[in-house]
């Protein structure tokens, strides 16, 4: 990995929200990096700061996000110093990005094949004819059936995995070099979630783009990521490669988070569980976050904040604690 | 140790009206159970699982009556319950077609022979016939409908998916928990706090945070107390309607640990509602797959595993994404398509317009439910065609 230049860069990176309650400390201190043509799996669980990651990339912030600082560093720029005027040119052209609803993204009154052209149109200069065609060639591309037929229907004529493969051909119109598809097939049934995943495997490759692909579900992390990082109250709390997380997890949420898992694969008596609640994000514990639940916690946990460490090479984790973690067996 | 089953529903059919128009037109149905037939074991945990609109809320709704049936018949323990929540006149003519005909016909024809080909309900009720005659069986049925609709309402319990919107926000916990105790005369007084303190700590919520309103938990905690509210009654059959599936993964393991406890320490017979087959495989004794408002297999949790037959089971198992990055190139097998509406469900199999090994026979006669091994059903014409290894 160390040869290659990562196409994006996330270093420090901290967004708070400004609410009557408090100040939302949703993301506060995250980095990874993604090389060109690799999937990043960002996992963790409801409130860890997944989706404020993906929205300050793409600078889709609402008025109470403020990115406190960091850098977001893509293709050589920081996206955090371009202007509004330049972000958009990056925005859906450069770095497109896929939501769980695809109701949020696509426009009810207009048809498939206005959105999709609409976007070629913009980024590519083509005239309506040609964009047509080629809207029509992208939603075969993605599998749907009769694209002829499709391209003029409005988006509540399709079926929720119809729908997410419209959204991937719109995210796809202009050949971006990265795509964030945050909780794609998290809405949809396990025999379409399986094939929106294949498509978006068969993608990447032929496109060549590199893919930060957000979710909850491990198993969709395992089938498809090359690196991972996972999240917790705001932090990065484990990164590295994939293999590694899931068999030498040196963080205890990333393992506590992989014993809890009913498994379809292997035998299980009774399954482990993390005790405890999620934090609340307003009032985050001291030291690591992770301790009030941490089987693993001594007195040092509560009062100190662990940084990131390289515990293998190209593995990091967020724990003062995790040699405690070899040698253990995820079961 | 011999079986007792607590619960049998025999070709459960809900169907639900269309309506268009200013006059309210029925102009079609929405078949969402079709024809289930299932038993549970008491003490066992019975899965039932399935995409989302195959019906499996369906089946839990009706079975508690917070639908109506369209037809069929759902005995708890050795009483047939159907007609209990219907209208007296519909009450009257389902007993009369279901029974007390049928009864005379079968009694001109065999006597007390006829005795011999029953049995459950039928045998009690028959036995019933010939002791007491028509009037007898009757009045047996039709009587005390209040008391035999309290008696279902303690036995019968559900727990639903939603922590958020499935407890009243402006009620105390105290209050959601009492409701069902109060309501039955199960307690009074200091004894009703007693009980709820009980309760709560049995499901891991501290008593004392019994005068706070739902918004103050956790989506876990809430959980928990729906499940301490379903508990009140001491019922025998709880029905758990995707009640692990809003939770974060850390907190539907405790969930699922929680419920399983219970189990064992009540007693508990459960039915595991949920669209996850793996969280169903972690739970269950035995699994009904639903596809399209039928079961399409029931079987034991480790003949359904280790012998799946029919295709839809093997396309599900083969469509989860397991959490081991090293079996990422396993073979999957992709179906293709959508599921069909259950407006119009496809003719013959319904499962064939996705099915890979599907033939022409499919698309023409639908296949029965029938026992290929004992304790395993599968309805498919070519069960075990569809190979696939994890
Ligand atoms: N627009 C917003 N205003 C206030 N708080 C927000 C907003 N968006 C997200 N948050 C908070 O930021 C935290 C992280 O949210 P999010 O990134 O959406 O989590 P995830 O995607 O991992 O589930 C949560 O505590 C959430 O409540
Ligand atoms: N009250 C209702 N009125 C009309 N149709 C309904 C109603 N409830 C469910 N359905 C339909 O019945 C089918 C089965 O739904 P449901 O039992 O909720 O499935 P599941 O719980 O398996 O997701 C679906 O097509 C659904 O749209
Ligand atoms: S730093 Fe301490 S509390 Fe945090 S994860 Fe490691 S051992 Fe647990
Ligand atoms: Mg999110
Ligand atoms: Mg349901």
């Amino acid at each position: 990995m160390g040869d290659r230049e990562p196409i994006l860069q996330v270093k420090n990176l901290k967004t708070y929200f400004y609410t009557e309650d408090g100040v939302v400390k949703a993301v506060d201190g995250v980095s990874f990096e993604l090389y060109p043509g690799e999937t990043l799996g960002i996992v963790g669980e409801s409130g860890s700061g997944k989706s404020v990651t993906s929205l300050s990339i793409m600078r889709l912030l609402d008025e109470r996000g403020r990115i406190e600082s960091g850098e977001i560093i893509f293709k050589g720029r920081d996206l955090l110093k371009l202007s509004e005027n330049e972000m958009r040119k990056i925005r859906g052209n450069e770095i497109a990005m896929i939501f769980q609803e695809p109701m949020v993204a696509l426009n009810p009154v207009y048809t498939i094949g206005d959105q999709i052209m609409e976007a070629i149109i913009l980024h590519q200069g083509v005239d309506e004819k040609k964009a047509r065609e080629m809207a029509i060639d992208l939603l075969r591309k993605v599998g749907i059936p009769e694209p002829e037929k499709r391209v003029d229907q409005y988006p509540h004529q399709l079926s929720g995995g119809m729908r997410q493969r419209a959204m991937i051909a719109m995210a796809l119109s202009c050949r971006p070099s990265i795509l964030i598809a945050d909780e794609p097939t998290t809405a949809l049934d396990v025999t379409i979630q399986a094939q929106i995943l294949d498509l978006m495997k068969e993608l990447q490759e032929e496109y060549g783009m590199a893919l930060i692909m957000i979710t909850h579900d491990m198993g969709v992390i395992a089938e498809i990521a090359d690196r991972v990082a996972v999240m917790y109250a705001g932090h990065v709390v484990e990164y590295g490669e994939v293999h590694e997380i899931f068999k030498k997890p040196r963080h205890p949420y990333t393992y506590g988070l992989l014993s809890s898992i009913p498994r379809l694969d292997v035998e299980q008596e009774k399954l482990k569980s993390i005790p405890g609640t999620v934090p609340d994000p307003l009032n985050f514990p001291s030291g690591c976050r992770f301790h009030p639940r941490c089987e693993f916690a001594e007195d040092r946990c509560k009062e100190e904040e662990p940084e990131m460490v390289e515990v293998l090479p190209d593995h990091y984790s967020r724990c003062f604690f995790w040699k405690k973690l070899e040698g253990l067996e995820v079961k | 140790m011999e079986k007792r089953t607590v619960l049998k529903v025999e070709n459960l059919v809900k169907h639900f009206p269309i309506k268009a128009g200013v006059f309210k037109r029925t102009v079609g149905w929405v078949k969402a159970v079709d024809g289930v037939s299932f038993e549970v074991y008491e003490g066992e945990t019975l899965g039932l699982v399935g995409e989302s609109g195959c019906g499996k809320t369906t089946v839990g709704m009706t079975l508690l009556r917070l639908y109506e049936p369209t037809s069929g018949r759902i005995i708890v323990e050795d009483e047939d319950t159907t007609y209990y929540f219907m209208p007296m006149l519909k009450a009257k003519s389902y007993i009369k077609k279901t029974y007390l005909d049928r009864f005379e016909r079968l009694y001109r024809e065999k006597k007390e022979r006829a005795l011999e080909e029953l049995n459950g309900v039928d045998k009690k009720y028959y036995e019933m016939f010939l002791n007491g005659g028509k009037s007898g069986l009757y009045r047996y049925l039709i009587s005390n409908m209040q008391e035999k609709r309290k008696a279902f309402r303690r036995n019968v319990q559900i727990i639903f998916q939603d922590p958020y919107s499935s407890l009243d926000p402006r009620m105390r916990v105290k209050n959601i928990v009492a409701e069902g105790i109060k309501a039955h005369g199960l307690a009074r007084g200091e004894e009703v706090v007693r009980k709820v303190s009980e309760l709560l700590s049995g499901v891991g919520i501290i008593p004392e945070h019994m005068y706070r309103f739902p918004h103050e938990f956790s989506g876990g905690q809430r959980q928990r107390i729906g499940i301490a509210r379903a508990l009140a009654l001491q019922p025998k059959v709880v029905i758990a309607d995707e009640a692990v599936a809003a939770l974060d993964v850390s907190i539907r393991s405790q969930i699922i640990n929680l419920m399983e406890e219970l189990q064992e320490r009540h007693k508990l017979t459960y039915i595991f509602i949920s669209h996850d087959l793996s969280v169903v495989k972690h739970v269950s004794d035995r699994i009904a797959v639903m596809y399209l408002g039928k079961i399409v297999e029931l079987a034991s949790k480790k003949e359904l595993f280790e012998n799946p037959l029919h295709p839809y089971t093997v396309a599900l198992m083969s469509a989860i994404p397991v959490p081991d990055p090293d079996k990422r190139n396993k073979r999957r097998i992709i179906l293709q398509g959508d599921v069909p509406s259950p407006i119009n469900p496809p003719k013959g199999c319904r499962f064939h317009t996705r099915c890979p090994v599907a033939k022409e026979i499919c698309s023409e006669k639908e296949p029965q439910l029938v026992e290929v091994k004992p304790g395993h059903f599968v309805s498919c014409h070519f069960p075990g065609s569809l190979g696939w290894k994890s």
